[in-house]
Parts: C-alpha cells; structure tokens; sequence
C-alpha cells in the first residue's frame, strides 16, 4: 500500500494502530513471502491491507487449508482505488474496521 | 516461444532436490530446471529482479521488497506514466522502479499475464476465499 496511506489512516482515526510493512518491525517482512508475511500478523494479531488478488487469495487457502487462523485482510479494489487516492483509501479502511470491528481475525473483506 | 533444447551435467544431489521440488510444484523436472536456467539468463541480464513461487505461478518481483513486476507497472500508470512520481508514492529507488520497467518492457506478454492475474473478478473471491465479504464504500 501507498506509504502516505499510515499519515491518512492516523489522522483520520488516530486509534488504529497501522504501520507501513516497509518499517514494521523495523523492515524485517518487506521482501516477506505471503505465507510468512501472513504468519507474522497472525502472531501479532495484525490485519494486512493489500491490494494484490493475484497471490494472495491462494496463499489464504492454502494456510486455512493447514488449519491455521490469519489476522484477516482488507483487499481493496485497484479498480476503484487507484494509487495516488490515498484519501479515499483511508476512509474506505475506516469503513471496513467500524464494520468488522474487533471480529477482524480469520476474515476477508474486500473494499470496492 | 519456441524452445530448443540443451544438455547439461548437475551433480546428483541437485538432480534429486530438482526432482522433489518439481514433485511438490506438479511439474517434472525437465520443465522446472528450463524455468530456472531461463530465470537466471534474466536476472542476471536485470539483476533488479527476482522470481517467487506464488500461489498464481512463478512471478517476476522487484529485488528486495514485497513489489511484483506487474503491480509496479500499473502504479505508473495510475500516476499518468510518471515514473518519478510512482516511485515517490510507493518509496521505491527511482532507479530500481525504472529497472523494473526496462524488465517490463522486455517480456510484455510473461507481465500482462501476471496482470490478468491481478485483474481476477473480485467476484470470484467468494469462491476462493473463506469467510469472505465485500464492502462497497
């Protein structure tokens, strides 16, 4: 995601705690493959933001299918949000955590 | 494309791991060492790739960050084609951005397949996806 989205996301709702995979844990999961990148948010209890539905629906069922729960994703349409509406993505983002609330972990909603 | 073929010697030890990784891939072995020595001519001719195993296939991403090919490509078009300003966006070196799309350019058809990939119908998500939901906002 759009490294500006952090700033957007705080200012808007400055109680979620979001962070940038280029500097969560200090970097450690920017080249992070899905699976490993999944299980690190899982232990963290953590939703991953993406906009990437080439990979990662099959990396979710390949890791439910190993009877392992995941922190939940918020895949937003790259469609409807293109890259520089970072705005518009932040409020999506807001929308999609006031509708899940804090039942975010094993789901899948996708933003459009 | 058309393929022509080569014979080369491995020691066996690399045969047998080729021919367990190829097992676990459904694929033989024969094809998975093609893909790989055809990797290794392109990374090294762009070396600011690299190929990953997905769930979509093997896919081309940009060298050290979580950035495949095909999504780089469609940043710069949401930024009007301005490389510059994408690679600002998204806090990619300008030269490692430009890299990627020299790569791009070189295999259209291997990117915009990746892309059609990416494309997918979001309505097939309710299919593949467990505990799936869509929010229009």
């Amino acid at each position: 995601m759009p490294a500006d989205l952090v700033e957007a996301l705080v200012h808007l709702r400055s109680e979620i705690e979001v962070e940038h995979v280029a500097t969560w844990q200090e970097g450690a999961y920017l080249n992070a493959t899905d699976d490993m990148l999944l299980e690190a948010c899982w232990e963290d209890k953590r939703t991953l933001v993406s906009k990437d539905r080439a990979t990662l629906p099959g990396s979710i069922a390949l890791r439910v299918a190993a009877g392992k729960d995941h922190g939940g994703v918020l895949l937003y349409d790259l469609e409807r949000f293109k890259s520089h509406q970072i705005g518009a993505l932040a409020k999506a983002i807001v929308a999609a955590v006031d509708f899940g609330g804090d039942k975010l972990i094993n789901r899948w909603i996708t933003l459009h | 494309m058309a393929t022509q073929p080569i014979s080369l010697r491995i020691p066996r030890e690399v045969k047998a791991q080729l021919e367990k990784i190829a097992r676990r891939f459904g694929t033989n072995p024969a094809t998975l060492g093609a893909d790989y020595v055809t990797e290794g001519v392109r990374t090294t001719l762009h070396p600011s790739i690299e190929f990953r195993q997905t769930p979509a296939g093997r896919m081309a991403y940009v060298r050290g960050v979580r950035l495949p090919v095909w999504l780089l490509v469609e940043t710069v078009e949401d930024c009007g084609g301005n490389a510059d300003k994408a690679a600002k966006l998204i806090r990619l070196p300008q030269l490692l951005l430009k890299a990627a799309l020299v790569y791009a350019k070189a295999f259209p058809e291997e990117i915009a397949a990746d892309r059609d990939a990416g494309h997918r119908p979001i309505e097939e998500l309710d299919a593949l996806v467990p505990n799936h939901s869509f929010l229009r906002v």
